[in-house]
């Protein structure tokens, strides 16, 4: 792995979701307040849950999974740095896209980055859902060596 | 008949079985190839969609094997994720049960005509569509030739005794599933195998439960090919192989303990022959209610688990998990697969791809090299020196596997596609070595005679040198997306480049008079700069050229 990441970067794994945009944001506004580097990391996986989470724009002309991902992750960051624009470090942070299962990869960046926090959304599942597909989120708090904070989507804007 | 007469036979009659398959499904992939490639590019999120797609393919195509060999291949280059795959794995299956409704018909009186069809089609006609066509009528029609030929030399087996005691054998499903499993594994077919077992229920030899458990292993011998063409490719590849074998084996152990009442059923809705008794109306039934048997119990294990592909997508992770994030794979072919052989439209593809990953490597030779020249170290000439390694690997590999397409019957669109994915990746070649020696070359010799490049040589330089890699990049452009404007132009640019070539060329001459040191040596560099970017260019230019002539 060639990314060498300063010791005291803000790791923020992200599905695109309106979860993770909180915990971007909320990672942001700490990363500005710390004066510390963000990285922004993407696992591309398709979930056996809802598959074609990478949706082709132009079905006759497919794009590889990845190099639609890519380009989720620019629109998804340029959307939230224009929304944002008091949060300056958000178009200048470090992108990552690795490929895999997720919470292995976001341990295995977490190892080899040793960033000083992981700030994750969480879809806060329960009940049979919790069961039978878990949470990501969860895993990476019991597993991660850094830090984990878990930013939970404000209620009234579920 | 001899033992020796009936072995040949029933050889014989398996080989021309096998044979007839292999025309008419090698048939059907070139007529039906392109097609499936769109249909399985464009799927959606919508499993059900997914699952007649996966349906509809293996019916054309004749092998569930294939759809999920050509599935994992996808999934390698990254186009479809697995989780889109379960859905297709599992239509597979339903397709696959086509062949064997197609055998139960037993038009065995018809096989000689379809024979003769055919072969008129495929030798008197001109029309490339039509020849294929007959390909795959004379194909069907040798199926079932085999299958008469070896019914005819499985006669005498009505009177002998040891035989019919093995059979009885057969009425343990375990022994049953075992044996067709291995069987399909062997031949790599499971049509081939429920072929056979129709053939022997047409004989009378096995009874309804026996064939239905004959089919059950046939499924599962069936995943052999999938696993076998998973091996070296990526996780989520071999995630697929497993999915298909899960599913298979799921499937048979859900209706193991119901093999009787799944007999009594397709009995039951299947045809009968009322005029017919004993042997004869066995024989006459058994084929058509194992065809349903086979139908039915793949429609109905699909909508059973179409609602867990999710738990199938997750135990296939549990079971196979990612290799460490590290893994370096700079000189694996990434798209070049080699179970995708047999399918050449498939296969082109994939070359497409492969020289399209080598045009970029090109491309980024390319961008790097000037600043090296002008004023880069010996180390960073060094990294783009072995950055051509890369590109020498993927050459290799990219000819090899041209080479085993060229084995493959072409049509003759696809010879044009080959002639010219041979060109550029000859040409990609050329120009990393061009790069590699002779550009590199002159940035040591700059070192070596401790030369400086002005500035406006520089620019100059930079002008040409630009022109040359926007050429580059549309004659990949003009490979790898069939983009015939773009070719035209890579043409056109020929003043441009001719231009700018002289421009720089007379900007040398000008300041070879001025007073700078080591003047000659710095104007021998810059003029063989300006002859190797104009080589560059001529391979460039090559490449689409040999697009160009694609059309003609």
């Amino acid at each position: 792995m060639s990314h060498s990441t300063p010791a005291s970067a803000i790791l923020v794994p992200v599905d695109f979701s309106a979860h993770s945009e909180e915990a971007l944001l909320f990672a942001a506004g700490l990363a500005t307040r710390l004066d510390a580097p963000l990285l922004i990391l993407h696992v591309i996986h398709d979930p056996g849950e809802s598959p074609g989470y990478y949706p082709q724009k132009d079905p006759q002309h497919p794009h590889r999974i990845a190099d639609v991902a890519a380009e989720m992750m620019a629109e998804f960051i340029n959307r939230i740095a224009r929304e944002h624009p008091k949060l300056k470090n958000i178009p200048h942070a470090q992108t990552m896209l690795v490929t895999g299962l997720p919470v292995t990869r976001i341990l295995e960046v977490a190892e080899q980055c040793n960033p000083q926090m992981v700030i994750m959304g969480s879809q806060g599942r329960t009940g049979l859902a919790h069961l039978l597909l878990g949470s990501k989120a969860e895993q990476v708090v019991r597993l991660c060596p850094s830090p984990v904070t878990i930013v939970k989507r404000p209620v009234s804007e579920e | 008949m001899s033992w020796g007469d009936m072995g040949i036979q029933l050889l014989g009659g398996l080989a021309l079985f096998l044979f007839g398959m292999e025309q008419m499904a090698s048939a059907l992939k070139s007529v039906a190839g392109k097609r499936m490639k769109n249909i399985l590019a464009q799927l959606t999120a919508n499993r059900l969609m997914g699952a007649i797609t996966g349906a509809f393919i293996t019916a054309i195509i004749q092998s569930s094997s294939v759809t999920t060999v050509l599935t994992v291949g996808f999934i390698s280059a990254g186009l479809l994720s697995l989780a889109q795959s379960v859905c297709i794995i599992m239509g597979a299956n339903i397709g696959t049960t086509i062949t064997a409704q197609i055998i139960a018909f037993k038009i065995t009186e018809a096989s000689m005509l379809m024979i003769a069809l055919g072969f008129g089609m495929l030798f008197f006609m001109q029309q490339e569509k039509i020849k294929l066509y007959g390909n795959i009528i004379m194909g069907l029609g040798m199926i079932f030739f085999g299958m008469t030929i070896m019914s005819s030399a499985m006669q005498p087996l009505h009177d002998y005794q040891p035989f019919l005691d093995l059979m009885m054998q057969m009425g343990n499903p375990l022994i049953s599933i075992l044996i067709a499993a291995a069987f399909t594994g062997l031949v790599q077919s499971s049509s081939a195998t429920t072929g056979i077992i129709i053939v022997m229920a047409s004989q009378g030899f096995i009874t309804l439960p026996t064939g239905i458990a004959l089919a059950f292993g046939a499924n599962i011998g069936t995943c052999i090919t999938a696993i076998l063409a998973a091996i070296g490719k990526p996780r989520e590849a071999v995630r697929a192989a497993i999915v298909h074998v899960l599913f298979n084996i799921f499937g048979v152990l859900i209706w193991i303990g119901f093999i009787d009442q799944l007999a009594q059923f397709v009995t039951w809705f299947s045809p009968h022959y009322e005029t017919l008794t004993g042997a004869a109306r066995l024989a006459a039934e058994t084929p058509r209610q194992i065809a349903n048997a086979h139908t039915l119990f793949n429609i109905a294990n699909t909508l059973i688990f179409i609602g867990f592909t999710s738990q199938f997508v997750r135990l296939a992770e549990w079971l196979i998990p990612d290799k460490p994030l590290d893994e370096s794979r700079i000189t694996t072919p990434e798209f070049l697969d080699e179970a995708l052989i047999s399918t050449p439209s498939l296969a082109l593809d994939r070359t497409r791809f492969e020289i399209g990953r080598m045009g970029q490597q090109a491309q980024k030779m390319l961008t790097q090299i000037m600043p090296a020249i002008f004023t880069g170290s010996r180390e960073s000439l060094n990294r783009i020196t072995a950055m051509d390694d890369a590109i020498d690997a993927t050459h290799g590999q990219v000819i090899t596997y041209l080479g085993q397409i060229s084995k493959q019957p072409l049509a003759d669109a696809q010879t044009q596609e080959f002639t010219t994915f041979m060109e550029a990746a000859n040409n990609l070649e050329n120009i990393g070595d061009i790069i590699e020696s002779d550009l590199a070359g002159l940035g040591h010799k700059r070192l070596d005679e401790d030369v400086i490049i002005s500035k406006k040589t520089q620019e100059v330089l930079i002008n040409l040198h630009e022109k040359v890699s926007e050429t580059v990049a549309l004659a990949i452009q003009a490979v790898t997306e069939g983009d015939q404007a773009a070719a035209q132009q890579v043409i056109d640019m020929k003043t441009d480049i001719n231009r700018l070539a002289d421009a720089a060329a007379l900007h040398q001459a000008k300041r070879l008079i001025a007073e700078e040191p080591k003047r000659l040596q710095a104007y021998t560099i810059e003029m063989d700069i300006i002859e190797k970017l104009k080589r560059i260019y001529y391979f460039a230019k090559r490449m689409s050229k040999a697009t160009l002539s694609d059309t003609l």
